[in-house]
């Protein structure tokens, strides 16, 4: 090749944009993945909100979607990627955030946590995700958290997004509590969410669980996203619908007087070893509280939430919080517990629960 | 013969003229690629929804009458010859636009009244009230049939289209109005000036966005209809249905791909940066 030549080619390839090579978009506004650009969502004027939900499960709904033809879209609007989830089938399960089901109440730029205690609650896409910025590797990227002064922060880790509508919201229903609260890292104990745990032995921890990170593959932060979501492994990650109450990824009861089975706390089981928990191996009476003393009507066991919260205890460490409605003061009027030593899985508990008075009942 | 070729000549030369001119600053044209262009509304114009229809009418034949006239004009803009609409639109009012909420950034935009400037212009067609035909100097042109023909369709302009779904338009776009509406939105980037905004084909460099030079301000700096879009001509002709650039000012002139999107959505960046602020 002459010279000359090749001086042309390499100044042309010096020149030539580096198409899509430094992208730093959202994934909304990588045009190798969604070929029509701006004017996917925003075609015709459509300016308000790219038109809610509907507009987004034309893509992220039931793939029949995608071949039809829709008036505020151009044509061949179709994205290039073929991996898409079917968010649409997780707001069709029975535990699901609300945004199908109320309409017309959310307002663009929304300050959360609500300070409205009259606002319906709702969760429209837009609540959790900025179309403009979401990418695969940060699903809620762009999303504001709550303003400081003049600045509004914006979110960077998942919980903060949850604690937009689950924490000090003012319309927060009476069966919700706040959840930054509960997971609050100065608690006597909580799920490793916002922070590594206090705990230092936590019980029965399936590897590469750990209380805290060591090696580079100790797993000592969770997420909400760990516990809620689509109970479907092929499904959406992210806390869109599940079969599962409380939208949970496995199921987690919490009634009272059930038999145990790796299914009724199969949520919990994911992380802390069954066998372990079942072989008294930490708390030595375990396997008789949850699996109860007997098949007999009155003897079956009890739920770990009937001693445990899920999300934190602001009162006690091992996240022990009392079910009220299952456990009450014990024959002295007295409902605590009291730790012995430290992480020796020793302690007393004062409380009555089955019939059965524990004033105290030391372990 | 001569005289032929002297024609020959005369018109060969004009059109280089205008070629060279469109290089700059396209002027009007009668038509469009594929079609007339939509806003010649003069009764030899062809595949348009809209044009004058009594022959008898000599300024039926005219293209510049509907808006421009030599004599008599208004003062809004340049020998002006239409009326100023009568409708009351308001402004792009979303509760998500913080042009609108901030007390800050609607003082230094200046976002207060109705559409202004070229917008208001453009809206004493686009109204879907006032007459096409209805020009300053003289009677109503025959348009359709009528005198009384007005816009209707997707093009009109109502207060619920500006007030909702219409890109907010007669604000102020300056460095002061850009780095509010930044603190407001995202701290990261969420606007810059065209000058400053890179190009959608390399969004690392700044002050690469190749419709800067296009996209334009009025004199004010204000963004109005015609920041996105050429009165006279489209500088792009897309074939789309809706097309994706209806009389775009922008031609995508230096991008490496040039179609109705990457076209389009250069004007977006121009102004729009969307870079995700914390990836």
């Amino acid at each position: 090749m002459p010279v000359a030549a090749v001086l042309i080619c390499l100044v042309l390839l010096s020149v030539m944009p580096a198409f899509a090579a430094d992208y730093t978009g959202g994934v909304h506004l990588d045009r190798s993945k969604v070929p029509r650009g701006c004017s996917t969502c925003h075609l015709k004027f459509n300016f308000k909100d790219g038109g809610g939900p509907e507009t987004c499960i034309v893509c992220h709904g039931d793939p029949s979607r995608l071949t039809r033809q829709y008036a505020g879209m151009p044509r061949g609007f179709a994205p290039r990627e073929s991996d898409m989830k079917n968010i649409e089938d997780e707001f069709r399960k029975p535990f699901r955030h609300p945004t199908f089901d109320v309409r017309g109440v959310h307002r663009g730029g929304e300050t959360l946590p609500e300070a409205d205690p009259r606002m319906p609650r709702h969760a429209v896409c837009v609540d959790c995700h900025n179309p403009h910025h979401v990418s695969p590797a940060n699903k809620f990227a762009g999303i504001k958290g709550r303003r400081v002064g003049n600045l509004i922060s914006t979110v960077t880790a998942e919980f903060e997004l949850c604690y937009r509508c689950h924490a000090e919201s003012a319309n927060l229903p009476g069966r919700f509590n706040n959840k930054r609260a509960e997971l609050a890292s100065t608690n006597p104990s909580f799920h490793p969410v916002e922070a590594e745990g206090k705990n230092t032995a936590v019980v029965s921890l399936i590897h590469p669980y750990k209380e805290r990170k060591v090696t580079p593959g100790d797993v000592s932060i969770i997420s909400c996203g760990d516990c809620h979501g689509s109970e479907s492994s092929s499904g959406p990650r992210g806390p869109h619908g599940s079969l599962n109450e409380h939208i949970l990824v496995e199921n987690y009861s919490t009634r009272d007087n059930q038999p145990e089975s790796p299914h009724v706390y199969a949520l919990c089981y994911r992380c802390h070893d069954r066998s372990s928990i079942l072989g008294n191996e930490s708390f030595k009476f375990h396997a008789k509280h949850i699996q109860g003393t007997g098949g007999i009507a009155g003897s079956n066991g009890t739920s770990c939430y009937t001693c445990h919260n899920s999300h934190g205890s602001v009162e006690y460490k091992y996240l022990i919080r009392f079910n009220r409605s299952v456990v009450s003061p014990n024959s002295q009027g007295q409902l605590k517990f009291v730790e012995k030593g430290i992480s020796t899985f020793r302690g007393e508990c004062y409380l009555s629960c089955h019939g059965v008075d524990h004033n105290p009942r030391v372990y | 013969m001569m005289t032929r070729i002297f024609w020959v000549m005369f018109v060969t030369a004009l059109v280089m003229g205008s070629a060279r001119l469109n290089y700059g600053a396209p002027g009007p044209k009668f038509t469009d690629s594929g079609g007339g262009n939509k806003h010649n509304l003069s009764y030899s114009n062809t595949n348009v929804n809209f044009k004058a229809t009594n022959s008898t009418d000599m300024r039926a034949r005219q293209i510049c009458i509907f808006c421009h006239t030599p004599h008599n004009a208004r003062p809004q803009t340049t020998l002006w010859n239409r009326s100023d609409t009568t409708q009351s639109f308001g402004h792009y009012s979303s509760s998500s636009l913080s042009l609108h909420l901030d007390a800050t950034a609607r003082t230094a935009s200046d976002y207060a009244a109705e559409p202004n400037g070229s917008s208001r212009l453009c809206l004493s067609c686009h109204d879907g009230v006032t007459a096409l035909g209805a020009v300053l100097a003289g009677v109503p042109i025959e348009v359709n049939g009528s005198m009384y023909t007005k816009m209707t369709g997707d093009h009109v302009f109502d207060r619920a289209k500006i007030t909702n779904s219409h890109h907010p338009v007669s604000f102020k776009y300056t460095a002061e109005v850009v780095a509010r509406l930044k603190t407001l939105e995202n701290p990261v980037s969420d606007y810059w000036l065209p000058a400053d905004a890179p190009s959608q084909e390399s969004p690392g460099a700044p002050g690469t966005n190749k419709a800067r030079q296009f996209v334009r301000l009025d004199k004010e700096k204000r963004m109005q209809c015609t920041t996105c879009h050429d009165p006279h001509q489209s500088q792009f002709y897309d074939t789309n249905t809706p097309p994706l650039t209806p009389f775009w000012a922008y031609d995508g002139r230096g991008l490496s791909t040039v179609n109705a999107d990457t076209v389009h959505d250069e004007v977006c960046y121009a102004c729009h940066s969307f870079k995700t602020p914390n990836p």
